[in-house]
């Protein structure tokens, strides 16, 4: 089988996963969940130079990071971008039911070009509550 | 009803009116004792109603084509255009959009146009605005995995009717706040490690907090 081939077979097996998807603009990745986000899930190891209760998805140039909450007991969920492992987290954090979703090159423009252009997303358990269950998302446009 | 003593009537005459006097005045305090009965009701009633659960500024439609970056991001997002703008407090503009599965979805960006953050509720969902929640904060923060310690940006957000106020309680317990304006907030902060987010009604009580801690 030639190497091209053997690509598109492995991303055809992604999209029918489930785990990639494409619109006309963006490519979707889902790099956690959907699971229950606690102080110990994702267990330790998960995401490396982080601690247990953070998931992340791989380096690339992400445009966005997108998280669904869709239920759990009210945890609070911070959620954005790492330009490195064990780096701070820039973005937000989320509590309320539903999805959220920040713009890397807008969130720049807004606070001062804190998130590079080859970083990893991520989502954490931010406390005040036992668990929030979501969905965590790296999307490139 | 006028008090009235028959000077010169019979003895009999005289005891029917003053009995009439005395009922006369009995009736009146019965029908104010009722009175301000009904309106204390009606007050308590009126107070254990929602306080926080409307955002009167629904703001106006944005003119001309989205831009397909802004078209995917409410796409992927949950919700669906077109952008309806609010406000615009320092670098900061708000939006809304109808979400796809009901509800309103919120937005900020910077000047350019754009969005940056965008949240759409879950179907059915009672969240943002309600008196459990009534402040949507979409406030850029720098977390700190390793300790769980967040650092607020910029406080901004959205607040229901009702709401004056909104802030960050400090570690060392200082308050940084900000006035909310047509239910937009915002205000950038200097660095400090924040334990809390706060929101305060019209008489400057404490109505809503979450912490920040993990």
């Amino acid at each position: 089988m030639k190497r091209g081939q053997r690509w598109k077979l492995f991303l055809l097996a992604l999209l029918v996963g489930g785990i990639v998807s494409v619109s006309a603009y963006a490519t979707t990745t889902i790099y956690w969940g959907y699971n229950n986000l606690t102080q110990s899930n994702p267990p330790l190891g998960t995401c490396s130079g982080n601690g247990p209760g953070v998931a992340c998805s791989g380096f690339n140039n992400w445009d966005r990071s997108q998280i669904q909450i869709a239920g759990g007991t009210g945890a609070i969920v911070s959620f954005g971008f790492q330009n490195c492992a064990g780096c701070v987290l820039y973005g937000a954090s989320g509590k309320p039911l539903g999805t959220y979703t920040l713009i890397r090159n807008e969130y720049n423009s807004v606070h001062g070009g804190v998130i590079n252009p080859y970083n990893r997303t991520m989502c954490g358990y931010g406390g005040d509550g036992s668990a929030s269950y979501v969905q965590c998302r790296a999307i490139w446009f | 009803m006028p008090l009235m003593f028959s000077v010169g009537r019979s003895g009999s005459e005289g005891v029917r009116t003053v009995t009439r006097l005395k009922f006369s005045v009995l009736a009146v305090a019965l029908v104010a004792a009722t009175a301000s009965a009904v309106a204390a009701i009606a007050s308590s009633n009126r107070q254990q109603g929602p306080r926080f659960a409307t955002v009167s500024n629904t703001g106006t439609v944005v003119r001309g084509e989205l831009a397909s970056i802004d078209e995917e991001t409410l796409s992927s997002g949950g919700g669906s255009a077109p952008l309806r703008i609010l406000g615009q407090r320092d670098n900061l503009v708000f939006y809304t959009a109808a979400g796809r599965s009901g509800g309103v979805c919120r937005a900020l960006g910077p000047l350019d146009g754009h969005i940056a953050s965008l949240f759409c509720p879950a179907s059915g969902s009672s969240g943002f605005p309600s008196d459990a929640q009534p402040v949507l904060d979409m406030s850029g923060i720098a977390w700190d995995p390793s300790s769980r310690s967040t650092q607020v940006l910029d406080l901004s957000g959205f607040a229901a009717d009702g709401i004056a106020r909104v802030g960050v309680i400090a570690k060392d317990g200082s308050l940084h706040s900000t006035a909310v304006v047509s239910n937009l907030y915002h205000t950038d902060l200097p660095a400090f490690t924040a334990t809390a987010l706060v929101a305060f009604d019209e008489s400057g009580a404490e109505v809503y907090r979450r912490p920040y801690s993990g």
